[in-house]
């Protein structure tokens, strides 16, 4: 009875955890990155960093939409693999490691060139919660 | 929609007129020679300042070539060359314009006192960005040509490394109350006007109207340029221009990395802010590039009507081989922009969603070794040469993929 309930509760985790992956990196399949990252995508940084970016928030064709910005800092939904059993997006400092298939794949993605990251947070004062304010 | 027309066209006079009086006034030391006395076939065309040393640079080619077509290139704003299609206006170029001897040496002419039609146009931006134009008029040709960026620069001087989308919605949006420092003093925050392409791509981008920026209008790319090289403040000034304008004025400009929305960190079109490979362009990392668009009357087949504009869009767009002895590739690379075939990345519309490409004949490793000097990549000289690997195809000297 306690092996059963044993058994019962380590696969009650393991399920869990294969939901929590499941639901927290961005995957091979576009037709659900949307979703997929629209936690993932939003990991934090800090310093100058040779590599950057994860999968993040799918899609595209925001760029006449100035009403958001993206958050800056938190760790984001990182970690375990995507839909494919053991596979990881997140690379070194939260970048898109897999084929970028999206915008923000691409803009993301793994990469030797060097980078310089803008912190909006500390920069913008008039940037409140990520939200821009209407234009004069 | 005919008072933006208009304040384009009036804007077109004032800069035909000032050309003229400028050209009156140098009429005792140089007097410009009239362009249709120019060698023959003649090509006119209108658009953007970003593309003139395009053109003047295969214009120069093309005069020392068999072809013997000369380039006559007016560059009064990108959305002129909408104007010079609009069935609606009568749109004729006046004033002077610019072409560019076999040697290299760039000159201006006189345009006909009755102005005359251009024949073909050329833009960075698709027809839609210009204010007021809802489709590409009905009997005219959009052909793609090579990529360019925009870049936003501050002088060389300048501590600043970054600029984010949300950055530049603050100092062109609001100016000297957006409290973005250090850009935050309107007589050195340099933009241009709403038929610039690149001010349409950062305002497509920041997502502020290309209408409202604040700041001190260059006119064009080469003023701005100037204008924030040249600031009494040199951490205060910013602008932006097109990426080869940037990348030929190095020495007293700095382009800025740029960090889309969501995006984490802030990248060159370069892999680094010294190189010249493009290969943020080339993958998709830098947002802000798209390709040249060129206009021209096309008949029901979508076949340019004008022979010469024909020939000439077709060199750029690669649908018609260029003369023997004109290197259009080495002409485009040379002039900062990156050729079609040496792109990994596609997209649908203005900074529109990106998706992978792979041209039919890919030259990525021989822009690669031209533009920025060295590559990975295999040299060969057959495809014999071309044994290792998934690069099994010998194109341009350099082992590519198919």
């Amino acid at each position: 009875m306690l092996i059963h309930t044993r058994k019962t509760a380590w696969f009650a985790a393991l399920a869990l955890v294969s939901l929590l992956t499941w639901t927290a990196c961005g995957d091979d399949d576009s037709s659900n990155d949307s979703d997929a990252g629209e936690d993932a995508g939003r990991g934090g940084r800090s310093g100058r960093a040779g590599r950057s970016g994860s999968g993040g928030k799918g899609g595209s064709g925001d760029d006449d939409d100035a009403g958001t910005a993206g958050k800056a800092g938190g760790a984001g939904k990182a970690g375990a693999g995507g839909k494919d059993p053991g596979k990881n997006c997140e690379g070194p400092e939260g970048c898109y490691s897999c084929e970028p298939k999206e915008t923000l794949q691409y803009l993301n993605h793994c990469t030797d060139s060097e980078c310089e990251p803008f912190d909006n947070a500390t920069r913008l004062p008039l940037l409140k919660d990520g939200k821009l304010p209407a234009l004069p | 929609m005919k008072n933006f027309r208009r304040a384009r066209i009036a804007v077109l006079i004032l800069a035909a007129g000032a050309s003229a009086a400028l050209a009156w006034s140098s009429r005792a030391s140089a007097q410009n020679v009239d362009c249709e006395t120019l060698p023959k076939p003649l090509v006119y065309g209108v658009g953007g300042s970003a593309q003139r040393p395009l053109f003047s640079k295969l214009g120069a080619k093309l005069a020392a070539s068999s072809s013997s077509l000369t380039v006559v290139y007016a560059s009064p704003g990108a959305c002129f060359a909408m104007d010079a299609f609009d069935p609606a206006e009568d749109y004729k170029l006046t004033g002077t314009a610019n072409y560019t001897l076999g040697d290299g040496t760039e000159k201006t002419c006189q345009l006909p006192a009755a102005g005359v039609k251009a024949t073909f146009g050329s833009m960075q931006v698709g027809p839609t960005l210009c204010p007021n134009v809802e489709k590409l008029f009905d009997g005219v040709g959009d052909f793609l040509g090579p990529i360019s960026t925009t870049n936003f620069i501050v002088p060389v001087q300048s501590s600043q490394n970054s600029i984010s989308a949300e950055a530049a919605y603050f100092v062109f949006g609001f100016g000297d109350q957006g409290q973005a420092a250090p850009w935050t003093d309107n007589n050195l925050i340099i933009r241009r006007n709403d038929t610039s392409a690149v001010q349409l791509y950062v305002a497509l981008a920041a997502g502020v109207p290309a209408s409202k920026f604040k700041g001190i209008d260059a006119m064009t790319n080469a003023n701005s340029i100037k204008f924030v090289a040249d600031a009494t403040d040199k951490e205060a000034a910013i602008g932006f221009v097109s990426g080869e304008n940037a990348d030929q004025n190095r020495a007293t400009v700095r382009t800025l990395a740029y960090q889309h929305k969501d995006q984490k960190c802030g990248y060159w079109p370069d892999s680094t802010p010294t190189k010249f490979d493009k290969i943020n362009v080339r993958n998709g990392q830098y947002h802000l590039w798209g390709p040249t668009h060129l206009f021209a009357k096309v008949d029901d087949k979508g076949e340019v009507i004008d022979e010469s504009a024909r020939k000439l869009l077709g060199y750029l767009s690669g649908s018609v081989a260029p003369p023997d002895d004109v290197n259009v590739l080495d002409v485009t690379i040379s002039n900062g922009n990156i050729p079609v075939c040496a792109m990994q990345v596609k997209r649908d519309g203005d900074l529109g969603p990106l998706a992978s490409f792979q041209p039919d004949e890919p030259c990525g490793c021989y822009y690669e070794a031209k533009a920025s000097g060295s590559t990975e990549c295999k040299t060969c000289s057959g495809n014999d040469d071309c044994t290792s690997g998934d690069a099994k195809v010998c194109r341009h000297g350099y082992c590519e993929v198919k």
